[in-house]
């Protein structure tokens, strides 16, 4: 049976659970040539995600990505680490800002398959759909 | 264009509602893993709902989709518009409601496409009214048993396989033998009859939907009518919504109190094109290759048709389900299948077909379960007779075939039979309204016109429709208003068929003991 990117993902990171440094390289390494032997180097990328996903499922990590046009404080950003703490159930989250000027304002969050969008290119969006019929 | 205090009315309550709304927007998002073949497979979405709304962000704008499929680690999902755009990676959101269709008296007239959108160049459709395309039938409570006919302007439906305001009556045959025709007749008879249609094709070529939206305005139909259009060229996913859509435009007119007639043509393509998406979706494919809750597809529609009590609206959605046959097999899955959840069937017959018996009727393997609960008791009076009639034609002409030595009683029955068949005989878009077929048939079993000839029987019965226009407009006025032949109306209508056929009567055959 063909093994998937998801199970390569999650046996990488039950094999690399607890281990040292030593012990940690030696498993890439095998885990390297059984990906060579079955063909499947393709997978690589896809692997690399599958293996961060389980990974932070094991820690409680949870990453949350905030949008903004200019960068956001330490304040905020706290706010925004409680916020996903809470919905999401995750021990520590950290969090990535991105810029982006076509927002407008406001800001986009994003954790886990879940996305709160409070930019203002968005609210002028649907007040326009709302006012344009 | 927009008046100023609508933009500065809007702007208020948008500012206003900035604020507070900032808690309610959480949405789940999900990634294209793999589109193709109008399906797509989408990562993440993880509390999605089973037939939710997604939104495909493209490129080239949104496109909808709905979730069928919840899977461990990702969610099968129909694309509902063009597929080409999608590509992999882009990103899906869930709407949380259930897929909607705009409902409303604005769709009458119109031809849409399963997602209620308007495809006859007439412009967009303004409706402000929506509803979901999947709903739960009505309950128990909130039923009634069928009491109400829908003239078909069919004789040989009206007379023996009655349909009522809330049934579902399945029309069954093979291809080419009339099936939608009857469907067509009936909507057209439907003029000043207080019904609301909605014409669903599945699969259908747009040539001939081109025509019958023709015929329709032609016979001044389209003013109460919808046609719901999903074409052959059109993607399976829109194919399996369509008679959902089409059932909630029905739906409207069912809440508001008011009858609808839906015509599903046909959910053999329907079950075809589910077949097609439950296969893309990797579902184990059962009998004949399709998927096990096929039965459910149609059982689930069809509950929809009902008749609300007074307390409810006292609406009614009748539908009349059309499935096409292979060869006339009638023991297939899905004709099986939508056999038993109809309320019974009009079985056509290619042998009828082409001995000209049109509409080719099998009177003997069509059943109406409601019966004469759904017919007038002027109808019921002559019907009742006719059915009888017919059945006992039918068994002595299959016995009469191997001998000619026949005793005066069975010839007689016999002769009256061949008068039968010919009566039922009916030119495709001439319905004939109720009170005409009351008195064609008063005619016939009361022996006026056994000393017809029966190729002339046709012939006979279009001038005496000519001549009860004339003559007879008040008789019929009666029997159309009352719904009841009464003695008198009786002998009425006997000396108006008197007079007819002295006056006209130049077709009399020579000996009448």
């Amino acid at each position: 049976m063909k093994i998937t990117a998801r199970q390569y993902g999650e046996i990488l990171m039950e094999s690399l659970y607890n281990k040292n440094e030593g012990d940690t390289k030696t498993i890439i390494k095998k885990f390297f040539l059984i990906l060579k032997r079955n063909n499947d180097l393709a997978l690589g990328e896809k692997i690399v995600k599958e293996f961060e996903k389980a990974w932070n499922k094991k820690y409680g990590l949870e990453e949350a990505e905030v949008t903004t046009v200019s960068e956001i404080d330490k304040e905020t950003a706290q706010i925004i680490k409680d916020y996903v703490r809470r919905e999401s159930g995750a021990k520590t989250v950290s969090i990535k800002n991105n810029l982006d000027k076509n927002i407008l304002g406001g800001a986009i969050i994003r954790y886990g398959d879940k996305i709160i969008n409070l930019s203002l290119s968005q609210k002028l969006d649907n007040f326009k759909n709302q006012i344009v019929k | 264009m927009i008046n100023k205090d609508t933009i500065v009315k809007e702007l208020r309550k948008s500012i206003h509602d900035f604020k507070s709304e900032s808690e309610a927007t959480s949405q789940t998002v999900g990634y294209v893993m793999e589109a193709g073949d109008g399906i797509a497979r989408v990562s993440g979405l993880s509390d999605v709902m089973m037939s939710e709304m997604l939104e495909f962000k493209t490129e080239e704008g949104s496109i909808y989709g709905v979730a069928l499929n919840l899977e461990e680690d990702r969610v099968g999902a129909i694309i509902l518009g063009d597929p080409k755009t999608i590509k992999e990676g882009d990103e899906v959101v869930g709407l949380k409601r259930i897929f909607e269709v705009p409902v409303g008296e604005a769709v009458i007239g119109r031809v849409v496409n399963s997602l209620g959108e308007p495809i006859d160049g007439k412009g967009a459709i303004k409706s402000d009214k929506s509803y979901p395309i999947e709903k739960i039938a009505p309950g128990v409570i909130t039923r009634e048993s069928v009491t109400q006919p829908v003239q078909t302007g069919v004789k040989a439906i009206d007379a023996m396989i009655p349909i009522g305001r809330g049934q579902r009556e399945l029309i069954i045959g093979d291809r080419q033998i009339g099936k939608t025709a009857i469907a067509i007749d009936t909507i057209i008879n439907q003029r000043g009859q207080n019904m609301k249609c909605i014409y669903v094709a599945i699969g259908q070529k747009e040539a001939k939907i081109a025509s019958i939206v023709a015929k329709l305005t032609e016979h001044k139909a389209m003013e109460y009518t919808t046609v719901v259009l999903a074409s052959a060229a059109d993607p399976a996913s829109l194919l399996y919504v369509a008679p959902y859509a089409g059932c909630a435009m029905a739906e409207y007119f069912l809440d508001k109190g008011e009858d609808v007639l839906i015509v599903y043509d046909d959910l053999s393509k329907h079950a075809v094109a589910y077949r097609e998406i439950s296969l893309l979706l990797r579902r184990p494919p059962g009998r004949e290759a399709y998927p096990g809750d096929v039965f459910y597809l149609h059982s689930r529609l069809l509950e929809r048709s009902c008749k609300l009590n007074k307390n409810y609206g006292g609406g009614s959605i009748t539908a009349l389900p059309i499935i096409e046959t292979q060869a006339g097999d009638v023991s297939a899955y899905i004709p099986t299948n939508v056999i038993s959840i109809t309320d019974g069937q009009i079985y056509l017959e290619p042998d009828l077909f082409y001995q000209g018996n049109r509409p080719a009727v099998n009177a003997g393997l069509s059943v109406s379960r409601v019966g004469s609960a759904a017919q007038t008791k002027a109808m019921k009076k002559v019907a009742g007779k006719m059915r009888l009639e017919a059945a006992q034609y039918r068994e002595l002409a299959a016995f009469a075939q191997f001998g000619s030595d026949l005793d005066s009683d069975t010839k007689s029955k016999l002769e009256r039979g061949k008068r039968l068949i010919e009566i039922f005989k009916q030119d495709q878009f001439k319905p004939v309204p109720v009170a005409n077929q009351v008195v064609v048939f008063y005619a016939l079993i009361n022996g006026f016109m056994d000393n017809v000839p029966v190729l002339k029987i046709s012939q006979f019965e279009e001038e005496l429709n000519n001549y009860l226009s004339n003559y007879g407009a008040p008789v019929l006025k009666e029997i159309q208003d009352k719904g009841v032949l009464s003695p008198e109306l009786e002998t009425k209508v006997s000396t108006l068929i008197n007079e007819f056929k002295e006056s006209v009567d130049y077709l009399e055959k020579q000996k009448s003991e």
